[in-house]
């Protein structure tokens, strides 16, 4: 009875490695990269903007209502994002819209944030360095520990691996002063010396208050926030930028997006209908006209435009053949009933996931059915009626249980 | 009599290649029973299904009451057997091997094993991947003495053994056995050695048992008979009389379970003139090929 | 009995076992004096926020270690009752093949267990001697797969020494082999953290392969 329970273990590993080996493979020989357009918005003629990847790495331009265009009347329209072209061309305007066209000024109030789900589905360490946000000298400098917060406030300096006691009391303290209540759920900054200027941390309490914790002069400076506990925060990316219009975005787990803006923390949602965190990629660009939202899945892309005063401008969506519906993917469908899937563009965190292919598998099940049945009733000459269950198993897995009850044979069992 | 080792209508096949059909013999307890054939007759397939590593393809064979692929722990301590070529645990010492065995056996006799040893000269730290095949062979049946089975399955014995310790070998075990009335099943392609100690034996021929008699009974009615023919040479048939038949020019050798009175009449039915009718005294070896030919 | 067979086991796999002791002794060591030198090379704070920024592991070197010794383990374990047919000395032993056979396999996945133990507390002195206890957690998360992967890889191995025929040993290698490699997918640190689980309850349908291929071998099998 073991034995064949045994036989079975190694069919179901065989099962679980052909379903990971044929579909890679598949792939491999028939997968073609999904092209997402480029989607700009015209502040001269007020439309969406289209730039699109063709094979041979050309690329293909046109305006919302299909119009095309070289690739330099195509740029001649979006000044805000290749200034420094036109500004080549020596076709730079004078002002848009009453916005001074220089170089300096477009990029000192253009500003570029990228949330993707990738970095929302990441294992990241909790220890973050506290910058000197008030310096007196012009960079930033790393200092010479990490903190925690988690059943209270700790500096580890690096030098020797230990708690600075002394140092921790005092932001320990700060931030007890302000009711924190250990330990943090979300710690959220830019670990990096590589910025403009340094805002701390965005941190989330146990209680789901918002405290923005900054070093100012050596001394702790806790400010515990109106942001609303309610929000459900799923994660808070911070962009120091030199606009000061905000301090960065608050992804929540209803998939909400909102700016913690300057204005005393106050909180601006953002108009991103549709927008699932765990699938897409958002990407908010600023420049000094409008801001630009764009988030896309695999399969369609989303952009919206505000106005400085986040008032809906314009709005556009483009999709693509979904690779669910390729051709291949329907031919892999019948091939395969599911596929196993380890690593995803979406995670960083490895997987387990059983993905089933539909309806259609039902036409490769039959035929692995058939072709199973064919081979150990006449070519094998098996007993049928003590293995019966090799046929669930075809049954359950197609054409990975077809090929390995067919490779793992039944023995004469006693 | 108790009958020890019990197959009925043994068939064994590899894939579309049969080796026999319908194979029935029996061993009594406390008899040495041999296995005698060339090779590629199906020895060592017996073998295999007797040892329990070889399931046969249709019919059975019950050792002690079981079937033989299927022995139990039990049954299978009741049954001492030696692998072809005197396979060994040869990673271990001479002391390391019993040390490893007696724990299996309620009536270890670790004396047996060591008497043997003894003999042999050989330091209990010695690793047996060391020794000589000889050697090895005591070690091996030193073994299966002490661990004191009722069945012994002795799988050519005599493969790589010189001619002294063959002889060592045989006398150890004729001894032992008798002393304490073992039962033994065993092949060698050494037969001459076999003549002295077994009592029963089958002789396999192509796919089938050609004989199985006690070695003294086929000792006794199996004659060779010599004669030289004048005129011209005539050929026989393999049938009832004649089991096997040889000529050089017209010096002929005939092989027979008949008397020399019935070969004579079927000589003289057969039309051959004849001269010189004699018969000759053959060693069991002789028999053998006589019975299954040279080739 | 079983006491019988640990000893027979020891006999063959003890200067493995040794050897494979100094190996990873010799790897943890050599981890620990790479770390100090990359300390003493750098600033502290930048080796740290290396490893948790830009995840790149200190301790990736025995990363293939367990894998590889393994498959050592399993061919010094079963390759000697393999020649020469040896394995017909054991199946006939008086206990049952299903049990000696499963206790082989258990005194090699202890061999597999205790020298991962030693690969965690090793990994452990080495993080708490130079990174916060938030590093040396995820360390021993990190390196939990290796260490499956181990087992699973010497459970694997085992049952193609032990299968009698080459197609079976060839389907086994070929077919064992992306599950294992599932098990090496972490380009950072803590990625199994939620699908570890899953990956080890799938092993465990490993622990009683041996015997399909065993039962082949037992009773000669023909296919």
């Amino acid at each position: 009875m073991i034995t064949k329970i045994s036989r079975y273990a190694i069919v179901s590993l065989i099962v679980i490695s052909l379903s990971i080996l044929l579909p890679d493979l598949y792939w491999m020989i028939f997968g073609k990269p999904i092209i997402k357009p480029s989607i700009y918005y015209s502040p001269v003629i007020e439309e969406f903007m289209i730039a699109t990847r063709t094979g041979n790495n050309k690329k293909e331009y046109s305006d919302q209502k299909g119009n095309s265009y070289d690739r330099k009347s195509f740029e001649t329209l979006l000044p805000f994002s290749f200034y420094y072209n036109l500004e080549k061309w020596g076709i730079l305007p004078d002002s848009i819209k009453g916005i001074p066209m220089k170089r300096t000024y477009i990029r000192h109030n253009s500003q570029y944030l990228r949330i993707t789900n990738r970095a929302m589905n990441t294992p990241l360490i909790s220890l973050n360095p506290l910058f000197e946000s008030e310096s007196d000298f012009t960079r930033l400098e790393m200092p010479g520990e990490l903190f925690r917060i988690d059943q209270k406030f700790e500096f580890i300096t690096a030098s020797d691996n230990t708690v600075d006691d002394s140092l921790s009391c005092i932001f320990n303290g700060a931030l007890l002063d302000q009711d924190f209540q250990f330990p943090a759920k979300i710690i959220a900054g830019n670990p990096t010396t590589r910025k403009p200027f340094d805002e701390g941390y965005f941190i989330v309490d146990a209680q789901n208050t918002v405290f923005h914790l900054k070093k100012i002069k050596g001394q702790p400076h806790c400010v515990k926030t109106d942001i609303p506990p309610d929000l459900n925060i799923r994660a808070i990316f911070i962009s120091e930028h030199p606009r000061k219009e905000f301090y960065g975005v608050i992804v929540t787990w209803t998939n909400e997006v909102c700016l913690i803006t300057y204005d005393n923390y106050k909180i601006l949602q953002l108009p991103v209908e549709g927008y699932r965190a765990d699938d897409m990629q958002l990407l908010l660009s600023v420049n000094p006209l409008y801001q630009m939202i764009r988030y896309s899945d695999m399969k369609e892309m989303k952009s919206v435009v505000i106005d400085n005063n986040y008032k809906i401008v314009d709005k556009y969506a483009s999709s693509w053949t979904p690779k669910e519906e390729w051709k291949s993917s329907k031919i892999a469908s019948v091939l395969f009933p599911f596929s196993i899937e380890r690593t995803t563009r979406s995670s960083d965190y490895v997987q387990f996931k059983v993905k089933f292919n539909g309806h259609l598998s039902w036409i490769g099940i039959l035929f692995a059915l058939l072709a199973t049945f064919i081979c150990k009733r006449f070519v094998y000459r098996e007993k049928l009626r003590t293995n019966w269950i090799d046929f669930i198993i075809v049954f359950g897995t197609g054409i990975f249980g077809a090929i390995t009850v067919l490779l793992i044979r039944p023995e004469p069992w006693d | 009599m108790e009958n020890v080792i019990e197959c009925v209508n043994l068939t064994h096949s590899y894939g579309n290649k049969l080796i026999y059909k319908d194979l029935n013999f029996t061993v009594q307890k406390g008899k040495i029973f041999g296995i005698l054939g060339k090779n590629g007759m199906g020895k060592t397939t017996t073998i295999n299904i007797l040892m329990g590593f070889l399931r046969p393809t249709s019919g059975k064979c019950i050792i002690l009451g079981e079937e033989s692929h299927n022995l139990s722990p039990q049954t299978r301590a009741r049954i001492g057997l030696l692998h072809e070529g005197h396979v060994c645990y040869e990673f271990m010492t001479v002391s390391q091997v019993e040390k490893f065995y007696s724990q299996f056996f309620p009536n270890w006799k670790k004396e047996l094993y060591y008497g043997l040893i003894d003999r042999l000269n050989v330091a209990y730290d010695h690793k047996i991947a060391r020794m000589s095949c000889g050697q090895r062979s005591q070690v091996v049946l030193g073994l299966i003495m002490a661990q004191d089975p009722e069945l012994m399955i002795l799988d050519d014995y005599s493969m790589g053994l010189d001619a002294g310790y063959r002889m060592l070998f045989i006398d150890y075990l004729i001894d032992y056995v008798r002393e304490n009335n073992k039962t033994v099943f065993m092949t060698s392609h050494i037969i001459q050695d076999l003549e002295k100690i077994i009592d029963d034996a089958i002789i396999m021929g192509y796919q089938k048992i050609l004989l199985q008699m006690p070695i003294s009974q086929f000792m006794g009615s199996f004659h060779q008979y010599h004669f030289r023919v004048d005129g011209q040479l005539p050929s026989f048939g393999i049938d009832e009389l004649v089991s096997n038949y040889e000529n050089i020019k017209n010096n002929y050798i005939l092989y027979s379970f008949k008397s020399p009175e019935e070969v004579k009449g079927y000589l003289n039915k057969k039309g051959v003139s004849f001269a010189e009718f004699g018969e000759a005294s053959m060693t069991l070896e002789q028999a053998f090929i006589g019975l299954t030919g040279k080739y | 009995m079983y006491k019988a067979i640990l000893y027979k086991e020891w006999l063959k796999i003890r200067w493995m076992v040794l050897g494979y002791l100094i190996i990873l002794l010799g790897f943890l060591t050599y981890i620990g004096l790479d770390t100090r030198y990359w300390f003493e090379m750098n600033d502290p704070i930048q080796v740290w926020l290396v490893v948790i920024q830009r995840k790149i592991l200190y301790y990736t070197a025995i990363k293939y270690i367990p894998v590889f010794a393994a498959i050592v383990l399993a061919i010094v374990q079963f390759v000697p009752e393999m020649v020469k047919k040896r394995y017909r000395l054991s199946f006939h032993l008086p206990i049952g093949e299903t049990h000696s056979l499963l206790f082989m396999i258990a005194i090699g996945v202890a061999v597999m267990l205790i020298t991962s133990a030693i690969y965690l507390l090793g990994l452990t002195l080495i993080g708490m001697t130079f990174f916060p206890a938030e590093v040396t957690r995820s360390s021993l998360i990190t390196v939990a797969p290796w260490l499956l992967a181990g087992i699973v890889t010497y459970l694997g191995a085992t049952a193609v020494t032990v299968d009698p025929s080459w197609k079976y040993r060839i389907v086994y290698i070929l077919l064992f082999a992306p599950f294992i490699q599932s098990l090496f997918l972490e380009g950072g640190y803590g990625e199994y953290q939620f699908s570890f689980g899953t990956y080890l309850l799938i092993s465990l349908i490993f622990s009683i392969m041996v015997l399909f291929p065993g039962y082949r071998l037992r009773k000669g099998s023909k296919l």
